[in-house]
Order: structure tokens, then C-alpha cells, then sequence
């Protein structure tokens, strides 16, 4: 083992890699569930509450780990980026476009997070108008893991981005298919009001 | 009556997501280490694969044992020549003697004919 292949001279580098792909896990559960909760998949009672209280968990560790995911790049000897670089979309010299893609994913995961906490002042149209363009943040985050992702042909990643796409594709599905809407029974407004007030 | 079931606190949830995200990223974090020990990352380009791979390969250094036979042939103690004999004579037969009489003349070869050629 030498300087080239010592892990610990790729300590950061290792790391951002790692939190990436945890970064990506939780951010699909995170949108997983959040697709379920918006499709009204599950009407027992307790269940959308705890679902919606376990999607906020999430989301904040997802965005946690994105946030770890990018300053932990600035450790790194050889890429060695900037703030600037790990901040502004397109900024980075090392693979500008992929890189730029899951920056701009970045900053809206944090946005729909944080969005949340907002809710009283933007008021619930806008948000759930902008809560829905979480899939688009999705969207660009598996793009930059498959685009920019240093394993990206690595076996057991697609394996993982199969694994955790599959139930957004179906869920997606499920929630924008019109025919779907029909065969739903609608929301009682009782019941949509006590989940609102359990979740916020 | 119903019973409603325990709610688990924000802070809670979010102990036990990164309890288990933290055990994930050790666990991808110790495969990529491995990975790149075992010169198979994928960012190890070609020529750093090279270079790795030479530093962490044994010296081999060329050793040429160079041995010198001295081959020292005894020949027997000549026995007792007869007075007057000069030349030794080895033990072996003697070299047969071979008695050539004078060469016949062979005639000359005739001469090449002289091919000309044109063009």
C-alpha cells in the first residue's frame, strides 16, 4: 500500500462518497413516504400522522447527510474545491454539469425540507404547489449519482438506485395516473384537518 | 376506548435515522476503504493503478551466480622412457599415420560462357 491506494490519504474523499450514497437512500425514503402520505395510500387511523412524522425525520437527516456529502469534499487534497465550488451549481471544474445537477438537487432538497417550517407563512396551497417539485429534486439527484458518481457502474449501487427507484416509479405512478384518482375515495375534510394538525 | 398508540418524539426518530444512517455510512465507508486498498476503485485511473501497483510489487533483483569449473586433467607419469626417446608418448593409441601421396593435377574447370545481355 502506497500513497495512491492508502485510504487514509482519501480519508474526506471516501467519506463524501459514503455519506453520498446514504445521502441518496434517505432521500428516496424520504420521498417514498411522502408520495404514500400524498396519495393517500393508507387510511387507518394513526398511520398518515406517524408516516408524516418519520418523512420529517428523514428529510432532515437526508438533508444532513447532502450537506455532509458536499463539505466534506473541501477536505479533500486532490479534487481540493472551494466554497464557491461546492455551492454554486455549474462553479466546480471537475465535472461542472453532473456536479452543477447535484448541487441545484441539493439546494431544493434543503428548500422542500425546510419548506416545512414555513408552512403557516406561504400558506398550505404553495406549499403542497411546492412541495410536489420534490421529485424533480430527486430526479437530479439520482442523475448525479449515476452521471457524476465515481460508482456509478459499480454493481451494488445500481443495485441500491434500482432498489430504492422502483417504489418512487410505482408510487408516482399510482398518485399522477388519472385513473387512480378515480378509484380512490376522497379525503373527508375531518380527516385531512386532524392529520394536518397531528403532522405540523 | 381506544388506545392511542406511543408517539415517538422528533428528536427520537431522528436519534434512531441517523443512528442507522451513521452505521450505513460506516459500512459503505469501510467497502470503498477496502476497495481502494485492494488497488479496485474506480477512481484509480489507469496510470495510478500502474504506479500503485509497481510501488506495492516485491523488488526483484537479478542475482547471476557465476561459477568457474576448473577442469585439471591429470595425465598419468609418463613411464620410463626409453633412453634416447624424445617425444613422449602418451599412454593412448597413438595418431595413425597417414601417408598421402602427391596430388594428381585436376584439370582447370572450363570457363563460365560469357552471357551478354541486352536491354
Amino acid at each position: 500500500m502506497n500513497g495512491y491506494t492508502d485510504p487514509n490519504q482519501h480519508l474526506f474523499w471516501l467519506a463524501s462518497r459514503s455519506l453520498g450514497v446514504v445521502a441518496i437512500v434517505l432521500l428516496s425514503a424520504s420521498v417514498t413516504i411522502g408520495i404514500f402520505l400524498s396519495g393517500r395510500i393508507s387510511r387507518r387511523p394513526g398511520v398518515p400522522a406517524r408516516l408524516k412524522h418519520w418523512h420529517e425525520a428523514i428529510a432532515l437527516t437526508a438533508t444532513a447527510a447532502i450537506a455532509g456529502h458536499e463539505l466534506l469534499l473541501l477536505g479533500d487534497k486532490f479534487l481540493h474545491p472551494s466554497l464557491r465550488d461546492i455551492a454554486v451549481p455549474f462553479a466546480m471544474s471537475h465535472q461542472p454539469v453532473w456536479t452543477g445537477v447535484g448541487i441545484i438537487g441539493g439546494w431544493l432538497a434543503a428548500i422542500f425540507t425546510f419548506s416545512f417550517y414555513v408552512r403557516k407563512w406561504i400558506g398550505n396551497k404553495a406549499w403542497r404547489w411546492l412541495h410536489r417539485w420534490t421529485l424533480g429534486a430527486y430526479i437530479l439527484a439520482v442523475a448525479h449519482t449515476i452521471g457524476s458518481g465515481t460508482d456509478a457502474r459499480a454493481p451494488w449501487l445500481i443495485a441500491i438506485v434500482i432498489a430504492i427507484t422502483t417504489p418512487i416509479v410505482f408510487g408516482a405512478t399510482y398518485r399522477f395516473l388519472p385513473a387512480s384518482r378515480e378509484t380512490r375515495p376522497p379525503a373527508r375534510p375531518a380527516r385531512a384537518r386532524a392529520v394536518a394538525q397531528a403532522g405540523s | 376506548m381506544t388506545r392511542r398508540s406511543p408517539r415517538r418524539s422528533l428528536p427520537a426518530t431522528l436519534a434512531v435515522i441517523a443512528s442507522l444512517s451513521g452505521a450505513a455510512f460506516l459500512g459503505v465507508f469501510g467497502g470503498l476503504s477496502y476497495q481502494m486498498a485492494k488497488l479496485k476503485d474506480p477512481t484509480l485511473g489507469p496510470k495510478a493503478r500502474a504506479l500503485a501497483a509497481a510501488a506495492n510489487a516485491p523488488v526483484n533483483r537479478r542475482i547471476v551466480k557465476r561459477t568457474v569449473v576448473v577442469r585439471k586433467v591429470r595425465r598419468p607419469a609418463p613411464a620410463t622412457a626409453p633412453a634416447g626417446a624424445g617425444i613422449p608418448v602418451s599412454a593412448s593409441a597413438p595418431a595413425p599415420v597417414v601417408v598421402q601421396s602427391a596430388p594428381v593435377p585436376v584439370p582447370a574447370p572450363p570457363p563460365a560462357p560469357v552471357v551478354t545481355r541486352t536491354s
